[in-house]
C-alpha cells in the first residue's frame, strides 16, 4: 500500500482523522481498490464512523493488492493503530495546512510499521513510523438507502442548532414530523429531572436542502458524536444527510463529496419504548410497517398522553386538559399568548408551596419508567420495556425482539444486501437473527449466524435483563444498544469456510 | 530565620550594592521565562550585566544573559554578586501588571539589592500605579561547569528558529530521548524520538533556506533526555535564530538569539549532557 | 402569579446577558425577585457563616420592551424564584444576535423560567429555541430573608481603580497567597497586598475619589480619624479575583466601602443596573 495525499487535501484528511478521534480510540485502516477506508468504533460500540477516500482523492494511490509479498490477492493490509498515534502525525492541522506540501502513507512490512511522511516547506521531511496491529476488518452494515426518514442540511444549519445545547449535554432527541423538525435535549431521570434545564428547538422542513419524513418518530443519540461529525462538515462546508427510522434503530449521518470521499457516521439511538409511546409519535401512513402502526394505535392522542407523564401535572386531570389545550395553542400560535393560560397553574402552584405539598408524589409517575442505573454496564437498555408495554411489544411481530441493530457484513458496498433478507423492515434486525458476513472473495455469500438463545425467547424479553442480548466484550453505554460488528480475522481469510463472526476489536490485545 | 519583609526597604539607594533600572520590565521577564523550568535560579551580577542560571538533574543548565546595556541605569558596587532566588515568584512580580504584549503601556522596573542576606527589592510602575515587592534571597549553590569549549566543537549548525519550533512543539513526550543526528552527509540534521506510537524523524536538509550555517565535520548521533530538552521550547519560541553545537564528548549546546521589544539582542543558552545508556537506535 | 417580559433591542439583550453573567460568575444559586418596576438577583447567605450577600437591581424599563407581571396578591405584588443564574446564561448564549428574547414564568414539567430566543436564519423562517429553566417558587413567609441589605456606617469609602488593572494585579497575587489585604484611606489611596514567607507584594493606587461616606454624615466620627489612616480588611483572594474576573457590566463607578476588619462592600453603579456585593471578611 502506498498513497500520497496532496497538500490541498491534507486538511480534509486530517479533519477526518480528528473527527474519528473524537469517537474511537483505535483507527482501522484498510486500503481497498476503490479507496482508502478509515474507520473507528467507540468503546461502548454505540457509534461507528467510516471515511472512504477514493483514489481520485490522492495524488497517487496503490492499494497494494498484487504486491510481490502477497500471493493471495485477499492478503491486503487490514490494520489498526492507536488514535493517539495517528494524532501525533496530524496534531496541529492549522500548521500542517501551511507547511505540509504532501503526505505519503506507506506500509513498511519489514518492520511492521505504517509510515506517514510529511514533506514540508524548506525541504523538511517528517517521518512517523507507527506501530500497527493487523486485525480483522471493521464494518458495520447499515442501510441508509431504505430509511423512511431522510434529511439533508447544510452544516451551518446543524451547527447553529447544536450550539443551543449545553456543552455538557450528552444526548439529544430529534423529533420529526412533516410539519417540523424538533431537537431537544434528552434528560435522564436521575438525579432530579426537576433540576434540569430543557432546551427545545424547532426547524422548518424548508430550511433543509432535502426533507423526507416517511414516519413520524423521535430518536435520541449522543451529541458528542454529532459534534464530531459537524466539526468535519463545518470545515469542509459539505452538507450532512441524516437517515433514520425509529427509536432504537441507528441513525446514519453521511457526508459525501461527489467522487473524492465520503463519510458515514452510524450512531445507535436510544431504545426506549416508553419514551416513544408517550411522545407525539403518530403514523401518518396506513401502510406503515406493522410495527410502528401497532405502536401508534395505542396512543392515538399522544400529545395528551405526553402531558400525563409530566410530573407537574400527574394527578390532576383538570390541569391536564388545560395544558393539553395550552400546548396545542402554543404550537398553533407559535407560542405567543400562553401567558393567560399559565395563570391558574401558578396560583395552584403557589398554594401547593404555601401548604407544602410534596412534589414528589407527582414525580413518581415520571420516575417509574426508569429504574435502572444509568451508568453503563450491559443490558440497561432493557428497562425500556416496563410492564405496561407488554402488549405493544408482543404485537410487534417476528422481529419484535429487536429494538434496533445494525447488520454486520463485510462487503465493499455496505448498503447492498439488506433488503434481500428481509422484506418487512428496511433494516435487518440483527440480534438473535442473522448476521450476514460476506467475504469479498465469496461473492457475497451469506453466512448466517444463529444466536442459540434468541430465537426462542422472543416473548421472554419483556422481562428485563435479557442475558441473551448481552454480547461479551461489548458493553453498551446507557440504554444504547451497542452496535454489533462483523469482522474477520486475517488468518481466517485463508480458510473461506471458517469465516465467522468475530466481534471487532477491543477483545484484542492492545499492543 | 525569616527575613524582614518590609516594603519600605531600599528607598535609600546608597545602601544598594546593585541597582538596575529599565523602562520595559518585559525585556527582563520574557528572557527569564525562557529558562523557567525550575523553581529557583541563581543570579550572577557583574559589571557586564546579569546572568541567571537554572539547572536540573545535573544534566541540563540554562543561562539567560541580560547585558548591562539593556538597562537604562545599571550600578554595581562589587565585581561579582551572587544569590539564589525563587524564579517563579520573581516572574509573578515582574508581570504583576499583566503580560499584555500590545497594550501600549509598559511597566518600568527598578531593582535593588543591598547585599548578602537582604531581599531583592522590585519597584514597578505602570500608569501611576505602583507595586513594591520584596523577595527573599537565598544562599547560592554551586553551579555546574559543562566545560563546553568551542575548540572541541565537532558539529555546528545555525538555523532560523521557526522550523525547529514546530519540531519541538510536536515532540513525542512518550519517548525518553531526543536523538540528534548531525552529519556532513544525508540526512544532515535529523531529530528522532522513539515513543509508544513508534518512531518519528524530522530531517532538515543542509541546503534548506532555514539553514544559515552548516559546519559538520563528522557524523554524530547523540541522545538527550527529552524531558530535559523540552523546556527549551520556551526559549525557542522567543528566539529568531538558534545555534546547535555538539562537542567531542557529545555534549549539546543550544544558543538562542532573542530580540526584545526594543530591538536589543539577548542570549539564552542551554547545555545538555548526553544520555548515559546509549542503546542502538531503533532504525 | 404571572410574568412575561420581552427584550427586543440587541444592546439590551447583550447588556442583560452581561449582568446575568456577572452574577453567575460570583454565585451558583440565587433568588430572582420580580416586581412591577424591577428585577433583582439576590443572594443572602448568613453573614455568621462568612456568607456572601448580593443585591443586583435591574430597573425593567431599561431592558424590557414588554413587561407584564402579577404577583402573589395585589398587596404582595411580587414574585420570588430560586434559580441558577448559570442556566440563564446558558439560555442566553445564542441570544446575542437574536431578533428578540422572551422571558416568562411557565409551568412545564416543573415551574420554569422559560426563555424563548428568536434566532436569525438564512431565509425568512422563524427559528425559536425554547429553554425551560427549572425554578422553585419561594413561599411568601420566606420573603423577608431577601430584603435589601442595610448599609452599615463605613470607616472609609473609595472609588475603585480601573477594574482591568486591579484584576491583573490580583490574578498574580492569587498565585502567592490565599489572603489579600485590602485597605484604603480618605486621601484617595487604595492598597492591595499579599505576603508569604518568601515575598511581600503591595500595589498602591492613588488619586482615587472618596465619595461622601456615611461616616461624614455622622459628624462626630469623621473628626476622629486622620485622613491618611488606612482601614483594612482581609479577604479571600480567590473570591475577590472571581468577582473581578466575572465583572462584565463595565459600570461607571465601583465603590468600595470598608469597615475596619469587619465588612467590605462593593457597590457597582451604572445607569441601568446596580450591584451590591458584601464579601466575607477573614478575621485575623
Amino acid at each position: 500500500m502506498k498513497c500520497v495525499v496532496p497538500g490541498a487535501n491534507i486538511k480534509v484528511f486530517g479533519r477526518a482523522v480528528h473527527s474519528l478521534s473524537k469517537i474511537g480510540e483505535e483507527l482501522y485502516i484498510e486500503p481497498l481498490d476503490h479507496g482508502l477506508a478509515l474507520r473507528t468504533v467507540n468503546s461502548s460500540r454505540s457509534a461507528y464512523a467510516c471515511f472512504l477516500f477514493a483514489p481520485s482523492f490522492f495524488q497517487h494511490y496503490d492499494d497494494g493488492v498484487g504486491d510481490v509479498s502477497s500471493q493471495d490477492s485477499d492478503d491486503t493490509l487490514r490494520c489498526k493503530i492507536a488514535m493517539k498515534s495517528i494524532l501525533t502525525v496530524f496534531r496541529s492541522l492549522s500548521t500542517m495546512e501551511k507547511t505540509v506540501e504532501r503526505c505519503k502513507i506507506k506500509l513498511n512490512m519489514k518492520d511492521s510499521r505504517l509510515v506517514f511522511q510529511l514533506y514540508c516547506r524548506h525541504g523538511i521531511v517528517k517521518t512517523h513510523n507507527l506501530a500497527f496491529i493487523e486485525c480483522e476488518t471493521l464494518q458495520a452494515v447499515f442501510s441508509k438507502d431504505m430509511c423512511p426518514n431522510s434529511l439533508t442540511a447544510c452544516s451551518k444549519l446543524l451547527c447553529d442548532a447544536v450550539m443551543n445545547f449545553q456543552n455538557n449535554q450528552e444526548e439529544v432527541t430529534l423529533i420529526v414530523n412533516p410539519e417540523k423538525i424538533v431537537l431537544k435535549n434528552y434528560v435522564e431521570d436521575e438525579p432530579d429531572p426537576t433540576k434540569v434545564m430543557h432546551t427545545n428547538l424547532s426547524l422548518q422542513p424548508e430550511e433543509f436542502d432535502y426533507c423526507q419524513i416517511g414516519v413520524d418518530t423521535e430518536v435520541t443519540f449522543c451529541l458528542k458524536e454529532l459534534r464530531a461529525i459537524l466539526g468535519f462538515s463545518e470545515v469542509t462546508t459539505l452538507p450532512v444527510t441524516l437517515k433514520f427510522e425509529t427509536a432504537g434503530r441507528p441513525i446514519v449521518f453521511s457526508i459525501d463529496s461527489d467522487s473524492t470521499f465520503e463519510g458515514n457516521f452510524v450512531l445507535a439511538t436510544l431504545a426506549d419504548q416508553l419514551t416513544q409511546s408517550q411522545a407525539p409519535t403518530q403514523s401518518r401512513s396506513t401502510t406503515q410497517k406493522s410495527r410502528s402502526s401497532m405502536k401508534q394505535s395505542r396512543t392515538p392522542h399522544s400529545r395528551s398522553t405526553m402531558m400525563n407523564h409530566r410530573p407537574g401535572n400527574g394527578g390532576d386531570n383538570r390541569s391536564n386538559t388545560r395544558n393539553y389545550g395550552q400546548s396545542n395553542a402554543a404550537e398553533r400560535t407559535d407560542g405567543l399568548e400562553e401567558f393567560m393560560n399559565d395563570e391558574n397553574d401558578f396560583d395552584e402552584m403557589m398554594i401547593q408551596h404555601e401548604t407544602t405539598i410534596n412534589h414528589r408524589d407527582q414525580t413518581n409517575i415520571h420516575n417509574n419508567k426508569q429504574t435502572i442505573d444509568s451508568k453503563h454496564k450491559h443490558s440497561e437498555d432493557l428497562s425500556v420495556r416496563s410492564k405496561g408495554d407488554n402488549s405493544v411489544v408482543n404485537s410487534k411481530g417476528d422481529h419484535s425482539n429487536i429494538d434496533y441493530s445494525m447488520e454486520i457484513m463485510r462487503s465493499a458496498s455496505p448498503t447492498a444486501g439488506c433488503s434481500k433478507t428481509n422484506e418487512e423492515s428496511p433494516v435487518i434486525p440483527i440480534l438473535g437473527s442473522r448476521v450476514k458476513i460476506t467475504d469479498r472473495s465469496l461473492d457475497e455469500t451469506d453466512i448466517t449466524m444463529e444466536d442459540g438463545n434468541h430465537g426462542n425467547d422472543v416473548d421472554n424479553q419483556d422481562n428485563n435483563e435479557e442475558d441473551d442480548e448481552y454480547i461479551p466484550g461489548t458493553p453498551p453505554a446507557k440504554r444504547f444498544r451497542s452496535l454489533f460488528f462483523g469482522s474477520q480475522d486475517l488468518t481466517q481469510t485463508q480458510h473461506k469456510a471458517s469465516t465467522s463472526v468475530v466481534l471487532a476489536a477491543d477483545s484484542d490485545d492492545d499492543e | 530565620m525569616p527575613m524582614a519583609l518590609s516594603t519600605q526597604t531600599a528607598t535609600d539607594d546608597d545602601q544598594n550594592i546593585l541597582l538596575a533600572r529599565i523602562d520595559n520590565a518585559r525585556s527582563v521577564s520574557n528572557i527569564l521565562k525562557a529558562i523557567h523550568f525550575k523553581e529557583t535560579a541563581t543570579v550572577f551580577a557583574s559589571p557586564m550585566g546579569l546572568k541567571v542560571t537554572v539547572e536540573d538533574a545535573k544534566c541540563i543548565q540554562a543561562n539567560a544573559f541580560i547585558q548591562e546595556g539593556i538597562f537604562q541605569e545599571y550600578v554595581i558596587k562589587e565585581e561579582q554578586i551572587t544569590f539564589k532566588i525563587n524564579l517563579t515568584i520573581l516572574l509573578e512580580c515582574l508581570t504583576i501588571f499583566g503580560t499584555g504584549a500590545v497594550g501600549g503601556s509598559c511597566t518600568s522596573l527598578k531593582m535593588c539589592y543591598a547585599g548578602y542576606g537582604r531581599p531583592l527589592v522590585l519597584m514597578l510602575e505602570e500608569e501611576g500605579v505602583l507595586t513594591d515587592c520584596s523577595i527573599k534571597t537565598l544562599e547560592p549553590d554551586e553551579v555546574l561547569d559543562f566545560n563546553f569549549s568551542s575548540t572541541n566543537v565537532i558539529n555546528k549548525i545555525i538555523m532560523k528558529s521557526e522550523c525547529l519550533k514546530e519540531a519541538f512543539n510536536e515532540l513525542d513526550m512518550t519517548s525518553d530521548v531526543l536523538e540528534f543526528l548531525m552529519s556532513p552527509d544525508a540526512p544532515y540534521l535529523r531529530l528522532s524520538t522513539f515513543g509508544n506510537a513508534g518512531s518519528t524523524h524530522s530531517d532538515f536538509p543542509k541546503d534548506s533556506d532555514m539553514m544559515e550555517s552548516f559546519q559538520c565535520a563528522q557524523t554524530q548521533t547523540n541522545r538527550y533526555k527529552v524531558s530535559l530538552l523540552k523546556p527549551s521550547v520556551k526559549a525557542l519560541a522567543l528566539s529568531s535564530r538558534v545555534s546547535i553545537r555538539t562537542d567531542n564528548r557529545g555534549f549539546l549546546s543550544l544558543q538562542y538569539m532573542i530580540k526584545n521589544e526594543d530591538g536589543q539582542i539577548c542570549f539564552v543558552e542551554y547545555y545538555c549532557a548526553p544520555d548515559e545508556d546509549v542503546d542502538d537506535p531503533e532504525h | 402569579m404571572r410574568f412575561r417580559g420581552k427584550l427586543i433591542d440587541i444592546a439590551c439583550i447583550q447588556h442583560f446577558t452581561r449582568v446575568v453573567t456577572t452574577v453567575s460568575k460570583i454565585i451558583k444559586g440565587c433568588v430572582l425577585r420580580i416586581t412591577p418596576s424591577a428585577m433583582y438577583f439576590i443572594l443572602s447567605e448568613k453573614v455568621i457563616n462568612g456568607g456572601i450577600q448580593i443585591w443586583c437591581e435591574l430597573p425593567q424599563g431599561h431592558f424590557f420592551d414588554e413587561y407584564a407581571m402579577e404577583g402573589v396578591s395585589p398587596e404582595a405584588n411580587e414574585i420570588y424564584l430560586e434559580l441558577a443564574p448559570e442556566n440563564l446564561v446558558k439560555a442566553l448564549k445564542t441570544a446575542q444576535i437574536a431578533k428578540w428574547v422572551k422571558i416568562k414564568l411557565t409551568k412545564k414539567h416543573t415551574p420554569c423560567i422559560t426563555v424563548e430566543v428568536d434566532l436569525p436564519t438564512l431565509g425568512s423562517h422563524s427559528r425559536v429555541v425554547v429553554h425551560d429553566i427549572p425554578v422553585s417558587v419561594v413561599p411568601r413567609r420566606l420573603w423577608e430573608e431577601y430584603q435589601e441589605p442595610v448599609m452599615p456606617h463605613y470607616d472609609v469609602s473609595i472609588m475603585m481603580p480601573q477594574i482591568k488593572v486591579l484584576r491583573s494585579v490580583v490574578d498574580k497575587m492569587k498565585n502567592l497567597s490565599n489572603v489579600l489585604s485590602l485597605s484604603a484611606n480618605q486621601q484617595g489611596e487604595l492598597r492591595v497586598s499579599v505576603e508569604n514567607d518568601m515575598v511581600s507584594v503591595s500595589t498602591h493606587f492613588e488619586d482615587l475619589l472618596n465619595p461622601a461616606s456615611s461616616r461624614d454624615d455622622m459628624g462626630q466620627n469623621s473628626n476622629q480619624c486622620e485622613p491618611d489612616e488606612y482601614f483594612e480588611v482581609k479577604i479571600d483572594i480567590r473570591k475577590f479575583a472571581q468577582f473581578l474576573a466575572g465583572q462584565q457590566v463595565s459600570p461607571s463607578r465601583v465603590i468600595c466601602n470598608i469597615v475596619d476588619n469587619r465588612i467590605v462592600h462593593f457597590y457597582l453603579v451604572n445607569d441601568d443596573v446596580s450591584l451590591q456585593y458584601f464579601m466575607p471578611v477573614m478575621v485575623s
